[in-house]
């Protein structure tokens, strides 16, 4: 007990995560005399999960993918197509950030690369700065409900390791994101349109002109979410193969096509993009340990035990569930996913929550905490990117946070929302 | 033999990153060639899903490494921004040894791991057996465990006689404390 608060304290204070989840994990072999080298063992399964092989090969194209001009033409032939409906731009933007987040799994990065294309566009065509601000800071947590996105698959992978997930599939994760994601969109646009009339935003008129030369422009992208989307959602491609696709695929248009990636980065770009998936991969090697090792000693029992005897209604239960990943998301952000599933997917079993929709969720909770003050990420990056005080994105984020919030609690008390097409 | 020390520093993060690319291009190929093998001729190679997943494992650790580099893991630093500068650099050397004891032990444990596997010899990727694979696992915690114990000696150092100045441009609040080049630097200080 000692041991695991001083783990927590040390994990608050700083400690990289891995080093803290590696602890907790040799502690608990000491404690059930396990031989500690198990711990290699545990994090060999790294090398024994197939569907692992997609997160080297997405992140890598997302990080190409940000280093082109690949988001400037998204922005252009999405705004030459819905610019002239009211609230369209708005959309668009939206839109956007979703596809780009599902591509590129940091939220961070959304913001960082699209917003700074988003941000003016939206002003200059007369959305209020708070409200445009709020947009695309909010529109950077959209889009991990959406496949390829990694935090699904994180959640496939660990949720697998326990009895309760067994038999779900990434592929089951991935459609029943899909409304749920959508939902969100169309909530925040439907704000949009209502920001839109009250702002009396002028339109911009459509133009065959625009939109076939935009088109034209980003001719080499479009095919891309097609052909990702499409084979996952039909089932063509696994996963890793869409991943492969993927990077190859924007390998070839940004470096030898577009040329916007030179060849002489592309070795920096790649070491880059490795550093982030290293620092995932060395957390889920040690939390596939820690995870067994707490399944071994009975803890999720213990949590569903005490749980059940404290709360006894279903509602109480997503209520509190809610809460706590909100807390949680605010801390730990998207990788919280790893700490608390072990924990917390047995319970929410137990109360009739089924696996795929408790990822579900999760998630769309932990995307809420991205924006949440005092600490959520987006709110930070979105601060230093756009060079605005974090109490002001805040304020323009509010409108955003309370519409999240309702659609999370729309996707937790509805579980057919999530659950209607893999039934 | 600072100069030595800086040379071998410089070698060894030089033969990590080009371990890194290489791995990650051999990925991206293998991949490619595996679906084009799978809808030209119907079935994919053997041996490089397993080949892949390795790299998965190779490609993962050796990224950490690099993170380690950077000081660049992922952390929950709440409680580290609201402290003052003085207790933010106590807590820090605390975090720092830790985190290197902790992948020490991992790496020990790790190396007695590879060393019974070595003893079966088991063929597991054509006749190459399968703890040539698995020794990235003690090796990279290992080399983990070293840097965080070499910021540890930098950041004791630099509480007890002052900082050690990065070299090139000065710090942002956005970056890590410790910057790789802390590395080569804190040797070469008296």
């Amino acid at each position: 007990m000692i041991v695991t608060l001083l783990l927590i304290v040390l994990a608050l204070l700083g400690a990289p995560l891995f080093a803290v989840i590696a602890a907790s994990a040799l502690w608990g072999y000491h404690q059930g005399e396990v031989d500690l080298s198990a711990i290699a063992i545990e994090f060999y399964r790294i090398a024994e999960t197939p569907v692992l092989v997609a997160i080297p090969l997405f992140t890598f194209a997302g990080y190409v993918l940000s280093e082109s001009g690949a988001p400037h033409r998204l922005v252009r032939v999405s705004q030459a197509f819905l610019g002239w409906l009211p609230g369209g731009l708005a959309f668009v933007a939206l839109a956007a950030c979703a596809l780009f987040t599902a591509f590129t799994g940091a939220s961070g990065a959304t913001i960082v690369a699209l917003g700074a294309l988003l941000y003016p566009a939206l002003k200059e065509s007369g959305y209020p700065d708070r409200f445009s601000l709020g947009l695309v800071t909010a529109g950077g947590s959209l889009g991990m409900l959406f496949a390829p996105a990694l935090p699904l698959i994180l959640y496939g992978i660990v949720a697998q390791q326990m009895p309760a997930g067994r038999g779900m599939t990434i592929d089951e994760l991935f459609i029943a994101g899909a409304v749920p994601g959508a939902i969100q969109v169309l909530m925040l646009g439907g704000f949009a349109v209502w920001v839109h009339r009250k702002a009396g935003v002028k339109l911009q008129s459509f133009s065959w002109r625009e939109a076939k030369l935009a088109l034209i422009e980003c001719a080499w992208e479009i095919p891309l979410p097609f052909v990702v989307l499409g084979g996952i959602y039909s089932g063509y491609f696994a996963v890793s193969e869409a991943a492969a696709v993927t990077a190859i695929y924007v390998l070839i248009v940004e470096v030898f096509i577009h040329r916007e990636v030179r060849l002489k980065e592309l070795p920096n770009v790649m070491r880059q993009s490795m550093v982030l998936v290293g620092g995932i991969v060395i957390i889920l090697g040690v939390a596939l340990a820690s995870t067994n090792v707490m399944i071994d000693a009975g803890i999720p029992e213990r949590v569903v035990a005490w749980t059940t005897s404290q709360i006894h209604d279903r509602t109480t239960f997503l209520l509190l569930l809610n809460l706590f990943l909100i807390a949680m998301g605010m801390m730990l952000e998207i990788l919280a996913i790893v700490l608390v599933v072990p924990l917390l997917l047995p319970v929410a079993v137990t109360y009739g929550v089924h696996p795929v929709h408790f990822g579900i969720i999760l998630l769309a909770t932990l995307q809420l905490g991205y924006l949440l003050p005092p600490v959520g990420l987006n709110l930070f990056v979105a601060s230093y990117r756009f060079n605005k005080p974090v109490l002001e994105v805040v304020r323009a984020c509010l409108p955003f946070i309370g519409i999240l919030l309702i659609s999370t609690l729309l996707i937790t008390y509805w579980p057919a929302l999530s659950l209607f097409l893999i039934t | 033999m600072t100069k030595l020390a800086d040379k071998l520093s410089r070698v060894g993060r030089a033969t990590e990153d080009a371990l890194l690319v290489g791995m990650l291009s051999v990925m991206v190929l293998l991949a490619g060639l595996q679906i084009l093998a799978r809808n030209l001729f119907g079935e994919g190679l053997i041996w490089s899903d397993q080949l892949l997943r390795i790299l998965v494992l190779w490609v993962g650790l050796l990224g950490a490494l690099a993170a380690s580099r950077d000081n660049n893991h992922i952390v929950i630093d709440l409680v580290p921004k609201l402290l003052p500068p003085r207790a933010k650099r106590g807590i820090e050397i605390l975090v720092f040894a830790f985190t290197s004891a902790v992948s020490a032990l991992v790496a020990w444990h790790a190396a007695r791991f590879v060393i019974e596997e070595y003893g079966y010899s088991q063929p597991l990727l054509g006749p190459v057996p399968g703890w040539v694979f698995q020794t990235i696992i003690p090796l990279g915690f290992g080399l983990i465990a070293w840097r965080y114990a070499v910021y540890t000696v930098v950041a004791t150092h630099a509480t007890l006689f002052g900082p050690i100045p990065p070299q090139g441009r000065p710090l942002t609040d956005h970056e890590p404390t410790l910057r790789a080049d802390a590395l080569g630097d804190g040797k070469s200080e008296p």
